[in-house]
């Protein structure tokens, strides 16, 4: 038995070395046929394969912890992009395709309820119950929850003064930043416990900050859009982590399948783009330009402004994550429930709230890659299911479950489908990405860089 | 069973039997008062642009012609339904016209399509099919009850052919989308190209849901044409793609057909539309009538593209008063066909036009006009100057 694998480890290796070589020495042989193109085509696969490796890294950081395919994830993706085209309808051709549907703010205002009920419970409830009663408790965080709600409606309803109607959260959340900062300095540099005063202070700052930039932000041009992604992928996080807390936990629990937890996520991302078609019909609709829509001529070739922040995104995404999952309690815990769940239930992780997290987490690389291929580009409803896949091939061919593998997968399986169909017609270029898959599945499914 | 569990069940039964006979009978007393006509444009799908535009034009006809004291002293109705662009679901709506309206005129639909899709249907069934903007060439071969006055695409494609050729283009890169409508531009126009001895460097077709165009266009662009070609059936992916060649850095001359100079698809292109030139039907600026019709429908609807095609969908529809005028009955679709063809008409989109034994539209001519810079369009110009005649011979 250990022969024949070792036989078919060393085939594959020896199949993996003899396609790697043909290939280089097909791509190296049209550079030199034609370097204008070449160099354009590698432009187009970075630009395309940055958006692969967001989506690859999200869909990685789940998988790697639940060891489920989710395919609600692909609906984060085209739900980021429909964001920002519902909060920005107005601008985009001329308002021709404007679209505000109350229906559809208040079902997402709902979701924000239920979710900053949960968090609000999760974070307090064991800190404040001595102080008060159950029924306080519960009625203050459902206060709280519903305001949220209505702020998020009020929001979504009149998205024409996102500048003005984000003020107050842009306020919130550079004060929290601040405490938070200014707490962790205090106790690494001076004592533990920070002193009230500096933290009301540093409150203080944070709204003042907070009201300049709400202030600048109605002067600068373009900054509603930059403010719908924000919205866009919170509330796709928001989505993520409400069907995770009020969904999968219990499906989970009854159901020990992946492959039950597949068809039940594949029927959320169908739901998802059958609504997404309802709200916004079926054909193709272009973003507003970001960055003014320039474009960079770089050894005569092209790239778009757009495609080098996205390529920057990716980046900064990946170092983000792998500071968050190497540096941080939270990555640690993180890691600890994607090797053994029940083990690190049993060591006192609360598993729940940290997976719903990385849902939220997983959910707004989804929804980035997604906006920005929209942008790039142009948004229709079946994207979704389209980058889940390549983002699913992505991680197959970086090495499925590793990070480092996502972002060379993704890159990879971008310059891969612009060179493959340089001799064959554009519409293969599907085709390209899943044979690749299916050589990867089939010869090396651990993938480049295989998880350890 | 008791007896009184009986009574009740059966209570429902004769009421709805009751409902379903008043309801047949309300049925025939309203066919008394009114002509019933159907309606078939893509409201959404690929040419949801045009195709809303065009059930706009024939609405604001018929409620015209209603205002006016309608047809005989009856009213015209319209009863519409959704075509989206496509065979499938152009057929689907023809069924329920037919079979559930049971109505015997059908005016549409908008994609060529969805015009070749139902033409066989409406043939077999001797049901008028009469479409303002389907120009596929194969539908003047669908029929004896199938007519349109929208103008063969056979002519656009021959004028673009030769307006290439003549503007000093040797060889030409081509990116067409896989409809029948976009196909036909793309062979009619090369056909005519390279009889005039021009050459094809490359070819890129794309699925209508192509969002990303780059892989295809750096292609095209490599193949070194002088020019390239763009036929598509959506103005989104038109435009996409003529935004996406600015955005690859070519700077050299593209074509296209009506699809690719929609408002639309200019509104998505930007700058990079700018100097685009295409064979185009296009109002005449001293027929009162089509102006008169457009600036109407500026009034009554915010959105106009194609406004050739507002002329001649509103055509239609005083075309169909016409006939339904002399034949008297919308279930007669005959005496319908027999008046087309007997007919001569002076309309939005042209004074003296008529159908010939194919049921195609005769003496109405095609331009080629030029994208104007961005900050030079207007809502009155389109967006567009005319340069001249198309020479289709």
């Amino acid at each position: 038995m250990t022969d024949v694998r070792s036989y078919i480890s060393n085939r594959s290796n020896a199949l993996a070395v003899v396609l790697v070589t043909l290939v280089v020495a097909y791509i190296a042989w049209k550079i030199t046929e034609s370097p204008n193109q070449a160099l354009q085509f590698a432009f187009n696969g970075v630009s395309v394969g940055a958006v692969y490796a967001l989506v690859a890294m999200g869909f990685t950081i789940v998988y790697s912890t639940v060891w489920f395919f989710d395919m609600y994830y692909g609906a984060a993706a085209a739900l980021g992009a429909y964001g920002v085209f519902y909060l920005r309808s107005s601008e985009t051709l001329g308002g021709l395709y404007e679209v505000n549907n109350p229906v559809v703010n208040g079902i997402f205002s709902l979701v924000v309820v239920g979710v900053v009920f949960w968090a609000l419970h999760t974070a307090l409830y064991y800190r404040l119950r001595d102080r008060y009663s159950d029924t306080v408790l519960r009625i203050g965080f459902g206060v709280v929850a519903l305001l949220a709600g209505a702020y998020i409606d009020i929001v979504l309803t009149r998205p024409e003064s996102l500048h003005i109607t984000l003020g107050p959260a842009i306020a919130i959340l550079i004060a929290v930043g601040l405490v938070w900062i200014g707490r962790a300095v205090y106790a690494k540099f001076i004592s533990s416990g920070t002193p009230r005063a500096l933290t009301i202070a540093l409150v203080a700052i944070g709204i003042a900050l907070g009201i300049s930039a709400a202030i600048w932000f109605s002067d600068t041009p373009g900054s509603k859009l930059y403010l719908s992604w924000a919205v866009s992928c919170f509330l796709a996080g928001t989505v993520s982590l409400a069907l995770y807390r009020g969904l999968y936990v219990f499906m989970r629990e009854r159901a020990r399948s992946p492959l039950v937890m597949l068809v039940a996520t594949l029927g959320i991302l169908l739901a998802f783009s059958a609504l997404i078609v309802i709200v916004f019909e079926s054909t193709p609709r272009p973003l507003p330009e970001p960055f003014g829509g320039g474009a960079h001529e770089i050894g005569g070739a092209n790239i778009k402004t757009l495609n080098i922040f996205t390529i920057a995104v990716a980046i900064i995404g990946f170092l983000g994550l792998l500071w968050l999952l190497k540096m941080t309690t939270f990555g640690r815990t993180v890691r600890a429930i994607g090797d053994d769940e029940e083990v690190a239930q049993v060591v006192g992780i609360n598993t729940t709230v940290i997976v719903a997290m990385v849902f939220f987490i997983g959910a707004v690389f989804a929804a980035l890659g997604g906006l920005l291929s929209g942008h790039d580009t142009a948004i229709q409803p079946r994207m979704g299911l389209l980058l889940l896949l390549k983002g699913w091939i992505a991680s197959v061919v970086g090495g499925i479950g590793n990070l480092h593998g996502a972002i060379l997968g993704g890159f990879l399986l971008g310059m891969l489908e612009q060179f493959g169909i340089w001799d064959l017609a554009g519409e293969w270029r599907d085709v390209v990405s899943f044979v690749v898959l299916i050589m990867f599945l089939s010869f090396w499914p651990a993938g480049i860089l295989p998880r350890k | 069973m008791t007896r009184a569990r009986i009574f009740w069940l059966s209570v429902p039964i004769v009421l709805a039997t009751i409902a379903l006979f008043t309801a047949c009978g309300g049925g025939d007393s309203t066919e008394q008062d009114v002509y019933r006509v159907g309606v078939m444009e893509s409201l959404t799908g690929l040419g949801e642009t045009y195709g809303t535009v065009a059930n706009n034009a024939k609405q604001m006809a018929a409620d015209e012609i209603n205002a006016a004291g309608g047809i005989n002293g009856r009213k015209l109705e319209l009863v519409v339904e959704d075509s989206k662009c496509n065979a499938q679901d152009a057929i689907a709506a023809y069924h329920k016209l037919t079979d559930v309206e049971d109505v015997k005129i059908v005016l549409g639909p908008s994609c060529s399509a969805s015009m070749l899709g139902v033409a066989p249907l409406a043939e077999k069934d001797g049901n008028i099919l009469f479409s303002g903007v389907a120009v596929h060439p194969d539908i003047a071969h669908a029929g004896d009850y199938i007519f349109r006055n929208s103008i063969n695409g056979e002519k656009n494609g021959t004028g673009l052919g030769n307006l290439m050729w003549e503007e000093g283009i040797k060889s030409v890169a081509t990116l067409s989308e896989s409809t029948d409508y976009a196909e036909g531009a793309r062979l009619t126009t090369t056909e005519q190209f390279k009889k005039r001895g021009g050459e094809v460097t490359a070819e890129e077709r794309y699925p209508s849901d192509t969002t990303d165009f780059r892989a295809l266009l750096t292609k095209l662009i490599s193949s070194n044409p002088d020019a390239i070609f763009i036929a598509a059936q959506a103005e989104f992916s038109g435009g996409t793609a003529i935004k996406q060649l600015g955005e690859l850095g070519y700077q050299g001359p593209i074509y296209g057909e009506i699809v690719a100079v929609g408002w639309t698809a200019l509104e998505i292109a930007g700058d990079a539309a700018t100097g685009v030139k295409a064979v185009i039907a296009v109002l005449d600026p001293n027929n009162e009538k089509g102006q008169e019709v457009v600036t109407k429908f500026k009034e009554r609807f915010d959105y106009i593209t194609l406004a050739w095609y507002v002329g001649s969908t509103y055509d239609d529809i005083y075309i169909t008063a016409e006939c339904l005028k002399q034949t008297g009955d919308d279930q007669d679709a005959d005496g319908f066909r027999d008046c087309l063809y007997d007919l001569t008409w002076n309309g939005a989109v042209g004074d003296g036009y008529s159908f010939d034994e194919q049921g195609e539209v005769t003496n109405l001519a095609l331009s080629v006009v030029e994208v104007l810079p961005i900050e030079e369009r207007t809502e009155d110009n389109q967006g567009y100057r005319v340069l001249g005649p198309a020479s289709i011979e």
